[in-house]
């Protein structure tokens, strides 16, 4: 044991329980039939939304994952990859593309048994769960502190924005206040599968209770705090989700900008005024914004909504469908742009679309 | 004029002590007496209190330069759970919005924290000078020291500044300082008749140990048989987190003990739960890197181990100096093994900017000047903005690197010195020490005793940690019914 230790000592290897974790998520992270950017998965997970990444990160199957880790330092990325290429799990396939090998597919497959996997679907929305936390975790200490009249804590919060706006719903809510809070949480817990109401509520800071870490929690679960982190994730989405559907408006307050859209409002906009006819000209001109910028708006838009949604049709019509369909056969991850195909002429622009329209599954 | 029968009856009243701690009495009878003062009072005499104390005395506002911005939401926290609500903390973790609605109702805040930086700020300087402010307090003030450790530049405002305020009544702070140093703090603030008050740095009830251990395995074992055998809690110091991290792990498994890792990766919200945890007797040991203190005062840690020792005597001052702030005996142990100062030259190199990054700053200082720069960046801007050509500013972190190097090799020096190490230490803040005994420290061929100190741990104070219980129950507690 104590050789462990040893190891960590600077200059030497490096061994972290917890690296060693981010490393067997990269490996769920690749995969063994097609080849992937490293640097872009990692721009993916850390929020970057440019079209190129947004594209690939559909491609691979990691669209939901998008900004799900902007609060960690990735920087070890690279070097983990190096290490999981010195193992065999991984081969280098050009520049900048990794492929698993078989030993590493097996490992994924393995891991895959074990690790825990994000439950919450793909959809439009970032849910910023950390700055929610710290105001549930607030509001809950500031109702329980108040059950027992006690004015003197220390806060668990002290972000100015989320204090103040956990002060004001305070003030508003005080009447009666500890009753509903034991209610409205007794009736989300009771609504949730028991072991996981049971980790929710160890993180609760109250009167006389300070709460499990994360760390904690972790290891109450075995879990590194990696998982750990997307199990909260999980939760938190969830709880967010009961608050916004349920009749009692008590915690609605509290999500102020927790919940919003992963496209802009531009390109949403862009993609309404589209879907009602005008074209890009049009809608470039009325908006002072440049064309490549309104393509950009529809890109991001049919990557992330279902097929059905977007109207597909208005970019490329049967016959250039037609003429697409007989001569992009093979996987679409190599297709590479032709700007005549039979006697028509495509941009790079339509070529993408239709890219993002074979790989959505029809609904 | 205030006697010290009504002082004492203000501090029962206003903090429920019955006794003032060994100097607070004299700064505050200083101050009465509107003497711009520099306390130089040991770690653990409870400095919050002396300006606490005078907040509720007199009108006005009480201004706290702070240079720890990590630590003053902790300071602000704490003054608030003491009972002063109308606390704020001016610092670059405010937004825009944020500074502009504070800025606004400066007055209405009892005592306002502020970071150097803010404090160089104009539009919060004008309105500074708008209120009433009753007090002006310098925390740390040994950071004005320009060969000390802690320097920071932003420190030589601070006469400029006191003077733009129209000189209220100013109260410097500091737990280590040399007469060099205290010089060098009269002579940069330059104030006319600063009063001295200085108290030895002396922490009698807390017992010096010093041990040279050959290799990592001898280092790992010393430490898990003392984290065992000593009385808990304890604080353990590393420099590095990722030791920290690992360190805590095996203790974890090794013992049957609660060993917490706290340092700058942890999140906020386990921040507050490890130092709340921490507080209320729920862990034992807390391993912790250097850079990152605690910000509210736990009075009963009877040991402190540094696995790394620290890279000045200052700092060893006060990081040993958070054990035993109730007066009974602790323990504070350095494990040094030959090389580990590697780690510790290591850091100064990654603070000193390099005669590249000076002179690209030069060359290119009309795109750096408004730009994002790292903190070696900041420093070079600093001088750059104010002035300092080229050669200069070399010469500045040049010799800047060269003190950093003497104080570490002061602290080199201390662990391998024979005779009493605490008389050398206090030797280093100009202060004589000749009362060696079997309880001061380990050298002099002294074994330090730790069942005659009443520092062995016994089952009693073994904590379990944070268990895991019923949602339902942890809902019961959380509201009285």
């Amino acid at each position: 044991m104590l050789s462990f230790i040893i190891e960590v000592m600077p200059g030497q290897n490096i061994k972290k329980r917890d690296k060693l974790m981010n490393i067997k998520f990269l490996i769920l992270c690749l995969s063994s039939s097609q080849p992937r950017r490293q640097k872009l998965i990692q721009n993916l997970l850390l929020g970057k939304r440019t079209v190129s990444t947004l594209f690939w990160g559909m491609r691979y199957g990691l669209l939901k994952y998008s900004a799900i880790l902007k609060n960690f330092n990735l920087d070890k990325m690279p070097a983990q990859l190096n290490k999981l290429i010195q193992k065999g799990y991984v081969e280098q396939v050009d520049e900048y593309k990794y492929i698993l090998t078989t030993k590493g597919q097996k490992e994924k497959d393995s891991i895959l048994e074990s690790f825990y996997i994000l439950k919450t679907k793909l959809n439009y929305f970032d849910y910023d769960v950390i700055t929610f936390k710290a105001r549930l975790l607030l509001a809950i200490q500031v109702a329980s502190e108040y059950s027992y009249k006690n004015s003197n804590y220390y806060p668990v919060t002290n972000d100015f924005k989320s204090a103040s706006l956990v002060k004001t719903w305070f003030k508003a809510h005080k009447n009666a206040l500890p009753e509903r809070m034991k209610e409205y949480l007794t009736n989300y817990l009771s609504s949730i599968d028991e072991g996981r109401a049971n980790i929710f509520a160890q993180m609760f800071v109250g009167y006389h209770r300070y709460g499990m870490t994360n760390q904690q929690i972790a290891n109450e679960m075995d879990f590194s705090l990696l998982e750990e982190y997307l199990f909260q994730y999980d939760l938190l989405v969830d709880f967010i989700e009961f608050i916004i559907h349920d009749d009692d408006e008590l915690l609605k307050e509290l999500l102020v900008d927790i919940k919003v859209l992963r496209t802009n409002k531009h390109a949403l906009n862009t993609y309404n005024e589209f879907k009602h006819g005008q074209t890009i000209q049009e809608i470039a001109e009325n908006n002072k914004l440049r064309n490549s910028t309104i393509r950009e708006h529809l890109l991001e838009c049919a990557i992330w909504m279902p097929k059905n949604e977007f109207p597909y049709r208005l970019i490329i019509n049967e016959e250039k469908e037609n003429a697409l369909n007989q001569y992009y056969q093979d996987n679409i991850d190599d297709w590479q742009y032709k700007e005549n195909i039979g006697n028509q002429e495509f941009s790079f622009f339509e070529f993408r679309i239709y890219q993002i329209m074979r790989s959505k599954p029809n609904d | 004029m205030i006697d010290d029968i009504s002082l004492k009856s203000n501090l029962k009243k206003w903090f429920g002590y019955a006794e003032f701690r060994s100097g607070q009495l004299d700064v505050i009878k200083a101050l009465i007496q509107k003497e711009d003062t520099l306390a130089v009072l040991p770690t653990g005499t409870g400095k919050t209190l002396i300006y606490q104390y005078m907040g509720k005395l007199n009108e006005g506002t009480v201004i706290i330069v702070s240079p720890l911005i990590s630590l003053m939401q902790d300071q602000v926290d704490r003054m608030r759970f003491l009972g002063e609500k109308r606390t704020i903390a001016l610092n670059s973790s405010l937004n825009w919005y944020e500074k502009k609605k504070i800025t606004k109702n400066l007055a209405s805040y009892k005592y306002i924290y502020i970071s150097p930086e803010m404090l160089s700020n104009d539009e919060i300087l004008d309105n500074l000078k708008k209120i009433n402010i009753s007090l002006f307090v310098v925390d740390e003030a040994h950071c004005i020291n320009q060969w000390g450790p802690d320097f920071r530049p932003e420190y030589l405002n601070l006469k400029r500044i006191i003077s733009f305020l129209g000189s209220p009544l100013t109260l410097l702070l500091t737990a280590t300082a040399s007469n060099e140093v205290i010089d060098d703090i009269k002579n940069k603030i330059g104030i006319v008749n600063l009063n001295v008050i200085k108290y030895s740095a002396n922490r009698p009830n807390i017992a010096l140990d010093v041990e040279i251990i050959d290799d990592l395995n001898e280092k790992n074992e010393r430490l898990l048989s003392l984290v065992n055998k000593v009385k808990k809690p304890g604080i353990i110091y590393f420099s590095s987190k990722k030791v920290a991290n690992s360190v805590c792990r095996w203790l974890n498994d090794q013992t049957n003990l609660s060993v917490e890792a706290y340092h700058a990766d942890i999140d906020n919200d386990s921040r507050y739960k490890i130092q709340h945890q921490f507080i209320n007797d729920k862990i034992d040991v807390i391993c912790a890197t250097s850079a990152f203190g605690m910000g509210i005062d736990k009075d009963n840690i009877r040991f402190v181990i540094h696995y790394h020792m620290p890279s000045n005597l200052e700092s060893y001052v006060q990081e040993m100096g958070r054990a035993g702030r109730d007066g009974e005996q602790s323990i504070s142990y350095i494990l040094y093994r030959e090389k580990d100062e590697i780690l510790q030259y290591r850091f100064i190199d990654e603070a000193i900017p390099t005669e590249d990054m000076i002179d690209f700053f030069y060359r290119n200082s009309k795109s750096l000047l408004k730009a994002n720069l790292d903190e070696k960046g900041d420093l070079v801007r600093y001088y750059f903005e104010k002035g300092y050509e080229l050669d200069e500013t070399k010469s500045i972190f040049y010799n800047r690197r060269n003190e950093l190097i003497a104080s570490l090799n002061d602290m080199i020096e201390y662990v391998h010195s024979n005779g009493c190490y605490r008389q050398k230490l206090l030797n280093h803040f100009n202060e004589d020490f000749n009362n060696h005994d079997n309880q001061c420290c380990n050298g002099m061929q002294t074994e330090l005793k730790l069942d005659h100190m009443n520092l062995i741990s016994t089952n009693k104070d073994i904590k379990s940690g944070e268990k895991k219980e019923k949602w339902q129950n942890i809902i019961q507690s959380l509201f009285s019914n």
